[in-house]
């Protein structure tokens, strides 16, 4: 990084919202590899069609502005934006200008160990736009993505870094699969990325020239673009050059940014309200029904897990990636289990499965009964946290309780005393010589006969209490 | 004011061209329209009135419920298309 330029970056991010049907049609909205299978007149555009916006998606939208912290319009409109491409049949987009559903909010998201506050300048409900394909003479053309509601994320220019903008998309994606609002894959092409990005002298006033990167489909390739921009303006700025106002795109195969067009600022879309559609009341008790339904989000998750669990902010972040996982760690802790000792089981163990086995949380077999019953045998001693372990595998291996793994194992862990001492005199006698020849300031000797006692019982000894009685033995051979 | 100018500025935009005297009729029809949008802003008291796109106040508005969905062939939807490849119309490449 180039520390001569601050570099100012604003975000606008579309998501494709989950409903059953489209934003303004009847067909169906899920995602489909056959081209031209979801759609119907509305999509297409054709003659005499009337678009009827889809109540939920409406519903979703408001949800989505209040997690945002915006203020929400007083009526719902919609706009139409005009242009003409291939991907528009009707020569314009339905969409929201002159009163989007939120505006002026802000999420407070982590970058590293800091709190960052970005501002969101809108967000906004509209229609999907066809897809196209390009090959070398022509471009073909599927509609299936034709009217899919789609909500806009437009950030103020207030990031500047690259790690600032993952932060955010990243929180951003959390907030939409906290709702329930968007799948928001992105190896579907449900969350996309525009990036405006500019470089100014540090402690200018003023901002660079803007350069636009359209429909970045990853996160990493956004944080990859972002960086190599940062390094290309650097350089023309270094050389005594200017920055070109304009469209780029990136291409992942190389790591570089291209081309694509001279920006015009300013094109006159001829917005105008979309006389088709009425305006819709948003009602206080439509507010009041659509916040209830928003759960408690990540940042704020993180930070009660961190003030009123003691857990640090990995363990805290990693356990409220998606909600699923932090339900399950907030329904074990409710049943008396020390928080941390349930975060590093959920974050270790159960996550290792879960993430290896490409499974929700809530498709793994060892529920959370199952391991508030495993920490209470450790808690108990029946059991060793090694043999926990074991326990844990052969439940999932096997679909079997703890109780039910560690009776037919016959795993309990011996924390009988006087069982433990016969053990050890069997065990100090057949290595009497070691025995008497112990010095308590040199850990072997020890280590040597508890590994034997281990040996005898099979594992099953209390480890803790084995070695305490070892070195009182080996002590009272001393005197 | 809209001129000769202007109108070629926006076919070029819109990728088509017309002949001059398509302009003139043009120019001409934008005339009476600008001459009459200039009648409309001289009246009394017109700043003060609301846009008119939804005149009416409605008491009542419910959007569509999100539970059916239905869908036309793609036969039928591409029926009219010149050029269709692979179930999708096949337009001049749009990038370069």
């Amino acid at each position: 990084m180039n520390s001569k330029y601050e570099v100012t970056i604003g975000l606008e991010v579309h998501c494709e919202v989950m409903t059953t049907s489209k934003m303004f049609s009847s067909a169906p909205n899920n995602y489909n590899e056959t081209a031209n299978e979801n759609i119907c007149e509305v999509d297409m555009g054709f003659p005499g069609i009337l678009p009827v916006a889809n109540m939920e998606a409406v519903k979703k939208s408001i949800m989505m502005a209040m997690a945002l912290n915006c203020k929400l319009p007083e009526y719902m409109y919609f706009d139409r934006k005009n242009y003409y491409y291939p991907d528009l049949p009707k020569g314009y987009q339905i969409t929201q200008s002159t009163e989007p559903v939120g505006v002026n909010g802000y999420i407070n998201v982590y970058v590293n160990d800091e709190v960052k506050k970005i501002d969101i300048h809108d967000i906004h409900l509209e229609e999907d736009t066809a897809s196209l394909d390009h090959y070398e003479t022509y471009s073909l053309i599927d509609y299936n993505r034709c009217s899919v509601p789609l909500l806009e994320t437009v950030t103020e220019p207030c990031i500047h870094s690259a790690d600032e903008a993952l932060a955010f998309l990243d929180s951003l994606r959390r907030i939409f699969l906290y709702t329930k609002i968007s799948e928001a894959r992105t190896d579907r092409g449900q969350m996309r990325c525009d990036v405006n990005i500019s470089l100014a002298p540090v402690g200018s006033d003023k901002l660079g020239t803007k350069v636009e990167m359209k429909n970045i489909n990853s996160f990493s390739n956004v944080k990859d673009a972002i960086l190599y921009e940062i390094k290309r303006q650097s350089e023309i700025l270094d050389e005594g050059g200017t920055i070109i106002m304009e469209t780029r795109r990136y291409d992942d195969s190389t790591g570089k940014t291209y081309r694509m067009r001279e920006k015009v600022e300013g094109v006159d879309y001829k917005y105008y309200v979309e006389p088709n559609i009425p305006p819709y009341k948003i009602t206080d008790e439509l507010i009041s029904e659509l916040k209830s339904k928003i759960p408690m989000l990540q940042f704020e998750r993180i930070n009660k897990y961190i003030t009123e669990y003691d857990l640090s902010l990995y363990d805290a972040s990693i356990l409220t990636k998606n909600i699923e996982t932090a339900l399950y760690f907030e329904d074990v802790i409710s049943k008396n289990i020390d928080p941390k000792i349930a975060a590093n089981w959920i974050n270790t163990r159960i996550l290792g499965h879960v993430n290896k086995e490409e499974i929700s949380i809530n498709d793994c077999t060892f529920k959370t009964d199952d391991l508030v019953e495993l920490i209470g045998y450790i808690n108990k001693g029946t059991i060793s946290t090694k043999q926990a372990k074991d326990v844990f595998y052969k439940c999932l291996d096997e679909n079997k309780k703890p109780s039910v793994v560690i009776k037919e194992n016959n795993m309990e862990q011996i924390t009988d005393t006087n069982e433990i001492l016969n053990v050890i005199k069997e065990v100090i006698e057949e290595n009497m010589e070691l025995a008497l020849s112990y010095d308590p300031e040199r850990g072997r000797t020890v280590d040597f006969f508890v590994g034997q006692i281990m040996k005898k019982t099979r594992g099953k000894a209390n480890p803790k209490a084995a070695m305490d009685l070892i070195k009182e033995e080996l002590l009272k051979l001393k005197k | 004011m809209i001129t000769k100018e202007k109108l070629k500025d926006y076919a070029n935009k819109l990728m088509f061209d017309m002949e001059d005297s398509e302009y003139e009729t043009l120019l001409k029809e934008f005339d009476v329209i600008e001459k009459q949008m200039e009648l409309v802003a001289n009246l009394d008291g017109i700043s003060k009135v609301k846009p008119m796109t939804f005149p009416f106040e409605m008491e009542y508005v419910e959007y569509r419920e999100d539970n059916n969905t239905r869908t036309v062939d793609y036969k039928d939807a591409l029926s009219n298309a010149k050029d269709v490849k692979n179930r999708e119309i096949r337009v001049p490449k749009v990038v370069e």
